[in-house]
């Protein structure tokens, strides 16, 4: 966005005259001709030069980083309009747009980001037309939201609920989605650290696969982050939900200390900057240390993080600017038993230590088909051991079941309840590298920057994994228990390429149309029987039709590759008792449990998670300052990843003391192997994971800037969205029948042993989600005070909930020999036809329609205020929920009041000191 | 019955006396009278009164309050048929017949004239006993529920056999599917076991019992310490005969509305403990799903007028009384209720019916057809076992 107010002063005068008066007679001289610009960029405050500071014409793929002396040198600029920005850690970053005539030497002012500037920003700003629809949030904005972690800065994207942080718990984000059953959308949203992502692909257990924890990202070292939610450049991949692109402090800082207290977390951090002597760069060290516990009442779960960096950047020959950075983080969490419940005494813990390094690095070469040339190198690695330790219930008699292989296997019976742990360790290694290349076309009215590159990706995850502390008495002596060792599991890998042109099409009227028009192909797994790929083609357009309105819209689709717990899933043990003899003598007992092992083969069909995302806007900026942008848009996940039933049959024995169960002289029992009482048939279901989860997300985002008013000092923001969730499930949807009678041969084998199984049509019950909210935002800015004041009320206007129960009827039936036979419209009508015996009338669906569920209205208003006492010392205090607005409502479907906005109310302080 | 007492807030207006006029049940000769019966009226307060010959008691001097009214006379098989339009009834004359009625909460603030029906009911020999559902915790602290057991009592004096009797829960869902003031006449079952042999098998001495056991017939002693041995049941709860404790016989779950295959006694309730007799196919008596589902579990129906004996067991609310609309049994099944005093269980609380007098070498249970009444709440659950102080 332009700042008027804020803006450049060119000095001297005489040159910004001579660039307008230019202007006719430049076109004329040569249209191929190119100009080769010379800035001096100061600081507005002391009139320094400020070394460091990035000078782009992002139009052209064109850049510099200004020397010791403040000077950088831009060239080969064509001439015409261009947008120069301007971006230096701890300044506010510049964007203006000026024509380019002729060769010209200027000086920019940028000015410090102090909360003594006329407008200061504290709230997310909407992107620039013709691009992905993404929120940018500024340093200003985290430090004034006293965010711990980058999961709290998301509040300031439309349509998301303000939240209390809780560092306690997990903290994983979903974007433009309305249902609290989000893994498949937390999944498919990339987190990218300094252009190098973090990834959740190599989890595996119980939690695999459902997003990136935030909590390991401290939020007092981000410099800015990118939240985009629409359609995202073709440079970015492996998501479906959007992006989430942040950057870490780099070059010089102050010495700077922030402490941040509430009552349930203390979170201290401090970084420096240096600037080194000539062409030696910069280093900037942070470090973090965040406490949390929970509610104070009950102080049993607790977490900790310490986490610290060193970045070096420099720029050699002025071509070449890099940043290396150095990254250490440590997360413990524990939750721990309540000791007034020691008999409980249920324990888990979880330690994760991670090391990143990343390089990443430009270089301007400005030649014609390569303007400038990324790349990127980032490492990972992580140790991760979360460990439980638990009272396992033998209540009355447990049989610890272990075996590993198919087989009859005589089990230990345990009679007492045991103490026992388990612990997971994961040592996940991600590696990334990127390189990528920039290049412009420009015509007289047609300019066009192509934005090209490739990626690779090698992710392992080769570790212990599951393991009990005791073989013999295992954390969970039942089917899902078994130790599950993960260096057998493959790596993955994945190579990407991206190809992208953004164009600028000067028309008639100045009108302007803009077009981001890219692919991108991605390729998992390359060679291997579970490859996958996906081509994902993605538009952003803009038409600019006045100075003040803008249409825009897009269509793209994005494909998330499946993780490791998606391609490599774990068998799947299904265990049976075979026999249970268990006479009062307890020597005599004999306990045998049947074990089947079914394992998902390599080719397993598994596709990538597909979104296809359109979205269609309005943005309109009036000359007063006033912008409201309003942007519908739809989101279709047709193959998120969930379970996929798929049927496989064996037969399983019982033996029972009169039939099966002999004794020898001794009186000991010992089967006789081939003379079950019973066989049982069993249906078993492998842990085969497909692409059998969809949803369809959908509504209206609306970013209103109403401007200042001047009197008060006060900007006034609104925002706010409607927004729909479906969520259902495409795969198989089978049944066992209904009305097995109790005493037949099926039902004695338990619940996996039906006569048949039914098929009914997938996806007739949906969970629908709506929500329309809106944020107030009303900042107070005393720049002579140095203070900022905010006031943010939400109200949720409308919350609805159904999930649809329609009918249905089976279409097949699949039986113990696998298979499968239509149930006919005759079948279904005549009332008395049976299949195997079971009638065919009760197993018609016919639900009850469930009523949607629908809440009342909801404000929630939290009150912040920032201020900087002097140059080296600033406070920031906020009050969530400042009025402690917790009423007792009903919902439309009960008459119960149940209490709302519960766990909102809690306040905080936060010092800093800069040196 | 007229119950058309207003509730009202005002203060109590003083005592002032007032009739309860006491009718036999239908089936008895007109100038059958309700005479000289002793009639408790218990609240805070307990009163006690006496019918005169009309059947009629005036109630004097009764602070108001809530009040159950209790009334029981106990008299032979052949005294009662004396007393019936119809001598040819099928009242056995060993028999014993209680007439009497147990009216809960009845709100005594003002006089209030009454008209009471009472009803009889023919006490049969066998009789639940004892149920032990609540569970216990073992000896690391853990939930334990596997200890659980129905006793069946012979009240008689002469031996019955328990063959091809049932034993059924009824269906506990919340909210209740099918209570009992909705349903008059019929009990929805969640499960129905029946007892193996063909007449003879399964004797029951007088003062005996039968001692089922429900999910597992272990001495349960070695694994927690205020727990019972079951390893001497007469029955176990298992799918398959021979598997389990291969020296307890199965019972059989005959009808199950889920896959659950041990009697499912409900650790915190809510149990509603039938035994019930029948020549008629049980299992062709219609299972019907929750009223309004399509899916889930399916109950099977069975008429109130099969029923031999049932125990209401209904669960603690946290803060509140039970709530006794969820009775699944019907007044003239089991007039009053039962709790154990814990929400969940897991107290080692077993529920078992008091003893009515000791004679000849063996105990006779108290049995008035009212669950209030008739059982108290023990914290040693122990079979067969009647001489504990709690029960006299």
């Amino acid at each position: 966005m332009l700042n008027k107010k804020t803006g450049i002063h060119l000095v001297p005068l005489a040159i910004l005259m001579a660039l307008l008066s230019f202007g006719n007679t430049a076109r004329a001289q040569s249209r191929a001709k190119s100009l080769t610009l010379q800035l001096t960029v100061v600081s507005d405050t002391d009139k320094q030069p400020v070394a460091g500071a990035a000078c782009m014409l992002t139009d052209y793929g064109i850049f510099a980083i200004t020397d010791a002396d403040g000077r950088a040198r831009l060239e080969k600029v064509p001439v015409g309009d261009a947008a120069l920005s301007i971006q230096m850690l701890g300044f506010e970053d510049f964007t203006e747009m000026f024509r380019f005539r002729s060769d010209s030497t200027f000086t920019v002012r940028i000015q410090e980001s102090t909360l003594a500037l006329e407008e200061v920003v504290v709230t997310a700003k909407p992107s620039a037309a013709g691009s992905s629809t993404s929120s940018n949030i500024g340093r200003m904005a985290i430090d004034h939201l006293q965010a711990t972690s980058l999961k709290d800065v998301m509040q300031l994207i439309p349509g998301q609920l303000m939240s209390s942080s809780d560092m306690t718990s997990e903290a994983k984000i979903t974007i433009r989605s309305a249902s609290d059953n989000s893994a498949n959308n937390a999944f498919g949203t990339s987190i990218m650290v300094d252009g190098v992502p973090v990834s959740d692909n190599t989890s595996l257990g119980t939690n695999a696969g459902t997003g990136v924890d935030l909590r390991q990202i401290s939020a007092d070292n981000i410099e800015s982050v990118e939240v985009i939610r629409g359609i995202p450049s073709a440079e970015y991949g492996d998501l479906t939900s959007g992006a989430v692109v942040v950057n870490t402090k780099a070059g010089y800082t102050p010495f700077e200390v922030r402490t941040k207290l509430n009552p349930t977390t203390l979170n201290t951090s401090f970084g420096k900057g240096w600037k080194f002597t000539k062409d030696a760069g910069s280093l900037n060290v942070n470090a973090d240390y965040a406490r949390a516990s929970g509610d104070p009442r009950t102080k049993n779960r607790s977490f900790d993080r310490i986490s610290g960096g060193v970045t070096y950047s420099n720029t050699i020959g002025r071509i070449w600017s890099s940043t290396t950075k150095v990254n250490f983080s440590s997360i413990i969490d524990l939750r721990t038993a309540d000791p007034d419940l020691l008999v409980e005494g249920t324990e888990t813990g979880q330690k994760q230590y991670s090391l990143r390094l990343s390089h990443n690095g430009r270089l301007s070469l400005n030649k014609p088909l390569s303007r400038s040339l990324t790349y990127a190198v980032g490492l990972t690695l992580s140790n991760s051991n979360s460990w439980t330790s638990s009272i396992v219930s033998a209540d009355g008699g447990l049989p610890i079941i272990t075996s590993l292989t198919d087989g009859y296997y005589q089990v230990p019976y345990i009679t007492s309840s045991y103490r026992a742990g388990g612990s997971t360790v994961s040592q996940p290694l991600n590696f990334f590298a990127k390189t990528g290349n920039v290049f412009t076309i420009n015509t007289e009215k047609v300019k066009q920057r192509f934005n090209m590159g490739a990626e690779y990706r090698y992710e392992s995850n080769k570790a212990r994994g599951f393991s009990n502390d005791d073989n013999f008495l295992p954390l969970r002596p039942n089917s899902n228990g078994r130790p599950r060792p993960y260096f057998d599991i493959p790596a993955l890998s994945q190579v990407s390429a991206y190809l992208e042109d953004n164009l600028t099409w000067e028309l008639p009227l100045k009108m302007e149309f803009k077009l981001q028009g890219g692919v991108r192909f991605d390729m998992m797994q390359p060679g291997l029987p579970e490859q996958v790929s996906a081509f994902s083609p993605r538009f952003n357009g803009s038409l600019k039709v006045t100075e003040w309105l803008s249409i825009r819209g897009g269509w793209g689709q994005s494909n998330k590759t499946p993780g490791l717990a998606h391609l490599y899933p774990e068998p799947k043990y299904t265990d049976r008792e075979a026999a249970s003899y268990l006479p009062s003598d307890v020597s005599r007992q004999l306990v045998v449990y049947n074990t089947k092992v079914t394992e998902v083969e390599r080719n397993n069909s598994l596709k990538n998670a597909t979104n296809s995302k359109s979205e269609i806007g309005v943005d309109l900026h009036f000359k007063n300052g006033m912008t409201f942008s309003v942007v519908g848009y739809q989101d279709y996940l047709k193959s998120g990843f969930g379970n996929f039933t798929e049927y496989s049959v064996y037969y399983a024995n019982y033996y029972t003391a009169t039939q099966g169960i002999r004794q020898d002289a001794d009186g000991m029992p010992y089967i006789e192997w081939n003379n079950p009482a019973r066989v049982d048939t069993v249906f078993t279901t492998s842990g085969r994971i497909g692409n059998t989860q969809a949803s369809l997300n959908r509504g209206v985002e609306f970013d209103f800037n109403l401007g200042q008013i001047k009197a008060i000092r006060t900007s006034v923001l609104l925002s706010g969205a409607y927004m729909e969730t479906q969520t259902w499930t495409t795969g198989p949807n089978y049944a066992s029948p209904a009305g097995i009678p109790a005493s037949s041969v099926y039902a004695q084998g338990g619940s996996n042993t039906p006569p048949f199984k039914l098929q009914y049509p997938s996806g007739v019950s949906r969970d629908i989600d709506r929500r329309f909210s809106a944020n107030l935002r009303l900042v107070c800015n005393i720049p002579r005070m140095k203070m900022v004041a905010s006031l943010a009320n939400q109200v949720i206007f409308y919350q609805y909930r159904h999930t649809t129960n329609q009918k249905s009827d089976p279409f097949a039936w699949i039986d113990t020999d696998l298979s499968v036979h239509d149930i006919t419209q005759a079948m279904l009508n005549d009332p008395e036809c049976r299949i195997k015996g079971i009638l065919l009338s009760a197993q018609r669906r016919n639900p009850a329609d469930s009523q949607p569920v629908t809440q009342p209205p909801i404000w929630l208003m939290n009150m912040r205020l920032t201020k900087d006492v002097s140059k080296n010392f600033g406070f920031s205090f906020y009050v969530n929920n400042a009025f402690f607005h917790m009423p007792y409502q009903s919902s439309s479907a009960s008459g119960t009041l149940t209490e709302r906005n519960t766990g909102t109310f809690s306040f905080g302080v936060e010092m800093y000191v800069k040196i | 019955m007229a119950l058309a007492l207003s509730c009202t807030r005002e203060a109590p207006k003083p005592a002032a006396p007032f009739l309860l006029e006491f009718r036999m049940p239908e089936a008895c000769k007109a100038d059958a009278q309700y005479k000289n019966q002793r009639v408790f009226i218990k609240g805070n307060l307990s009163y006690e009164f006496e019918t005169d010959i009309a059947g009629m008691v005036t109630v004097d001097g009764l602070v108001p309050g809530i009040y159950d009214i209790i009334t029981n006379w106990e008299m032979s098989g052949k005294q009662y048929k004396a007393l019936l339009k119809d001598p040819a009834a099928a009242v056995e004359d060993k028999a014993r017949v209680i007439v009497g009625v147990s009216l809960m909460n009845q709100r005594l603030f003002q006089p209030r004239d009454m008209v009471i029906d009472l009803s009889a009911a023919v006490v049969k020999g066998l009789m639940i006993s004892k149920v032990y559902y609540a569970g216990t915790k073992d000896k690391m602290g853990r939930n334990y529920g596997t200890d659980s057991y129905v006793e069946i009592f012979n009240n008689s004096d002469e031996v019955l056999y328990i063959d091809g009797k049932y034993l059924g829960l009824a269906e506990a869902v919340s909210p209740a599917a099918y209570p009992a003031h909705e349903n008059p006449d019929s009990i929805y079952m969640r499960q129905i076991c029946k007892f193996p042999g063909t007449g003879n098998d399964y004797p029951v001495a007088p003062g005996g019992s039968i001692v089922v056991a429900a999910k597992s017939a272990r001495n349960h002693q070695e694994s927690a310490d205020n727990t019972v041995d079951l390893s001497r049941a007469d029955f176990e709860v298992k799918v398959i005969e021979g598997s389990g404790n291969p020296d307890v016989p199965m019972l059989p779950i005959i009808s199950n509305s889920t896959k659950i295959q041990t009697l499912n006694l409900i650790n915190g309730g809510l149990n509603a403990v039938v035994l019930f007799e029948t020549d008629e196919d049980v299992l062709s008596w219609p299972e019907v799903y929750q009223r309004g589902k399509t899916s889930g579990e399916m109950f099977r129906r069975i008429h109130k007028s099969v029923v031999i004996d049932g125990v209401e067991c209904l669960k603690k609310p946290a803060q509140t009384d039970p709530d006794v609309y969820t009775k699944r049994l019907q007044p003239d099944i089991d007039a009053g209720y039962i709790t154990i005093t814990a929400v969940n269980g897991y107290n080692h609380e077993s529920v078992d019916r008091k003893v009515s007098r000791y004679e000849n070498g063996r105990y006779y249970l108290t049995d008035t057809n009212n669950t209030s009444a008739d059982f108290v709440v023990c914290t040693d659950p122990t079979p067969r076992k009647y001489d504990k102080e709690g029960l006299l």
